[in-house]
């Protein structure tokens, strides 16, 4: 769009072949018109043919349906549920609220969602943009039914003062993970490219409350791409976590691990399930690469036997050691009570050298 | 102590000893209940209700459950964890559910997951076995304790009573004075096909840890043990 005064148009407003012209307060505003591309991508594609078919669907409603929309969109009106005060009809509503809901890949709603609350802003600890990683963390989390919509934009001159109108939607909904949610690799699957030291980055997100389609108010943050924090400039720690994916194992023993320390302490929560087929009651398995924020040390959680019925319980130590010949490992020793091939190893314990 | 406000079992009144922060939740006691109740017989996972707890979610936790056979109740170990600031949930395991009573030993910490932060391990301390009632053999031992909860897991080799009218029992000259806990603790079980293993009660008063089994007369246990949260009775002890 261009803003000028025109000799040609003054005191004229209509269009010209491709240029419209109008008076906005005493001035001429000439703009040219839109013109839409013939290519659809296959996102678009999705998109518009989701969005039109819920417009159908609305015409399905009956006249009780339309009504709750109608007390829906009354409700809504005014408030910050989209984001923004919006005035919205029954129609509105209907494609706003089914329309978030299938962002996360649920059914439209044919009765209107009942409004109780407002979506509860984004409260997180730290978030990171840098070029190895983009993540939340501390994220707090109002319920199950409630996602986060990201949206970040490409790489931006450090000098550019807004960006907002370039975001795209990098995930429609993630759910965090213990706080975390990182969008590493949901940003460069759209985008194509990691984030670049020194780059501007412009970010929108909010929670969508799935169940509902109700969505929260829109946080933005600019940032450039760097390795501290937005936050606090805090280096990213990566989770102190052990998994089997991380673990060589060549005799199967490990059918399935996760430890990790929880938030603010030394204690370490185990789910593991293992296989001892015709070896002793312990094994020991060495990392194929040297796992974040390894450390060596011990805890001793509950095992119990997978037959059934046969429950047997029993205790487990859990080591992780830097091995001399094997580098960094982990194992489990059986230490008392019961013991079978097939054992599930959960519980929580404080994590001591 | 902590009283719920309600659970799914039929438990009647739920009564915790607890330590609760930002970053942690410890309970110590017992849950019993009548396993022929028509509530518990419609539940799938337990489920006790408490009034604004300090975590909202936790990992899976482990805890002691055992029927009420004489002269040994037989039990296992069952999952647990934190699904809201108000619900504790307890796995359901049915293999008892024949006997007139079944108790839930609490003695454990939920947590929430995902440390970030750089983590020292804690220290792990020493047990050496004193003034021993009994002939005990100590296996793998775990135990460190910060200002507010001791973390105890000990295993033993063998214990086995001469005497009797005694309790086998032994002192940990490293643990604190306030300790004032009972709690359960599992036998071996060198029999198959079995359902779980026998359980017995034990008590750690101080730095006095005693097997409270009044049938372990003439009786070799072998590789049996336990591992506990204890939360510290500072206030008591002073």
């Amino acid at each position: 769009m261009i803003v000028k005064p025109s000799i040609a148009f003054n005191d004229f407003a209509g269009t010209a072949k491709d240029v419209t012209a109008r008076n906005v307060k005493g001035r001429n505003i000439l703009s040219s018109r839109a013109q839409h591309s013939k290519i659809v991508t296959p996102a678009q594609a999705v998109s518009r043919n989701r969005l039109s078919k819920i417009s159908r669907t609305f015409r399905q409603l009956s006249d009780s349906q339309i009504n709750q929309w109608e007390v829906l969109a009354g409700h809504l009106k005014g408030i910050s549920t989209f984001g923004q005060a919006a005035s919205l009809t029954a129609h509105n509503a209907f494609v706003r609220i089914n329309s978030n809901r299938a962002m996360v890949g649920m059914p439209p709603l044919e009765e209107a969602p009942v409004y109780i609350d407002d979506v509860p802003e984004v409260l997180y600890d730290d978030l990171w943009i840098s070029p190895d990683v983009i993540i939340f963390t501390g994220l707090q989390q109002p319920s199950e039914s409630h996602v986060l919509v990201f949206k970040m934009s490409p790489s931006l001159s450090p000098g550019v003062s807004s960006g907002w109108g370039k975001t795209v939607i990098i995930t429609p909904g993630i759910a965090p993970d213990w706080g975390d949610a990182d969008l590493t690799a949901l940003y460069t699957d759209v985008m194509g490219v990691a984030p670049e030291a020194g780059k501007k980055y412009f970010c929108e997100f909010y929670w969508l409350d799935k169940n509902t389609g109700f969505t929260g108010e829109s946080m933005a943050i600019s940032a450039v791409c760097k390795a501290g924090s937005t936050a606090y400039n805090r280096e990213y720690a990566p989770r102190v976590q052990y998994t089997d994916k991380m673990v060589a194992n060549a005799e199967n023993f490990n059918l399935g691990m996760d430890l990790e320390l929880s938030r603010g302490s030394s204690i370490m929560s185990v789910e593991a399930l293992l296989n001892i087929n015709d070896v002793a009651s312990y094994f020991d398995d060495a990392f194929k690469v040297v796992p974040p924020g390894f450390k060596e040390g011990y805890t001793m959680v509950y095992s119990r036997s997978s037959e059934r019925p046969d429950f047997k319980p029993g205790l487990i130590s859990v080591s992780l050691e830097d091995d001399y010949y094997k580098g960094p490992s982990y194992g489990f020793s059986h230490r008392a009570g019961g013991w079978e091939d097939k054992v599930e190893v959960f519980g929580t314990g404080a994590f001591v050298r | 102590m902590i009283t719920a406000t309600g659970n799914n079992f039929g438990a009647g009144e739920i009564v915790l000893k607890d330590y609760q922060r930002d970053h942690i939740i410890i309970f110590n006691g017992e849950v019993k209940f009548e396993p022929s109740n028509e509530a518990y017989r419609k539940a799938d996972v337990l489920e006790i209700y408490f009034p604004d707890l300090s975590l909202n979610k936790s990992s899976i936790s482990g805890i002691l459950m055992h029927g009420s056979a004489s002269p040994r109740p037989r039990g296992t170990c069952v999952k647990t964890w934190i699904k809201d600031c108000n619900t504790v949930c307890v796995e359901k395991v049915t293999a008892w559910d024949d006997e007139d009573e079944i108790t839930l030993a609490f003695a454990c910490a939920y947590v929430p997951k995902g440390q970030h932060q750089m983590f020292e391990p804690m220290d792990w301390l020493n047990v050496s076995a004193l003034n021993t009632v009994g002939s005990i053999s100590i296996g793998q031992t775990y135990w460190t304790m910060c200002d507010d909860w001791a973390w105890i897991a000990i295993t033993f080799n063998r214990i086995h009573l001469q005497e009797e009218g005694v309790h086998a029992s032994f002192d940990v000259k490293a643990f604190p004075d306030d300790l004032d806990f009972t709690g359960t603790m599992l036998y071996d079980e060198p029999m198959s096909p079995s359902v779980g293993t026998e359980m017995t009660k034990f008590s750690i008063k101080g730095k006095k840890v005693t097997i409270l089994d009044d049938h372990l007369y003439d009786r070799y246990e072998q590789s049996c043990g336990f591992v506990v949260f204890v939360i510290r009775d500072k206030n008591t002890a002073e």
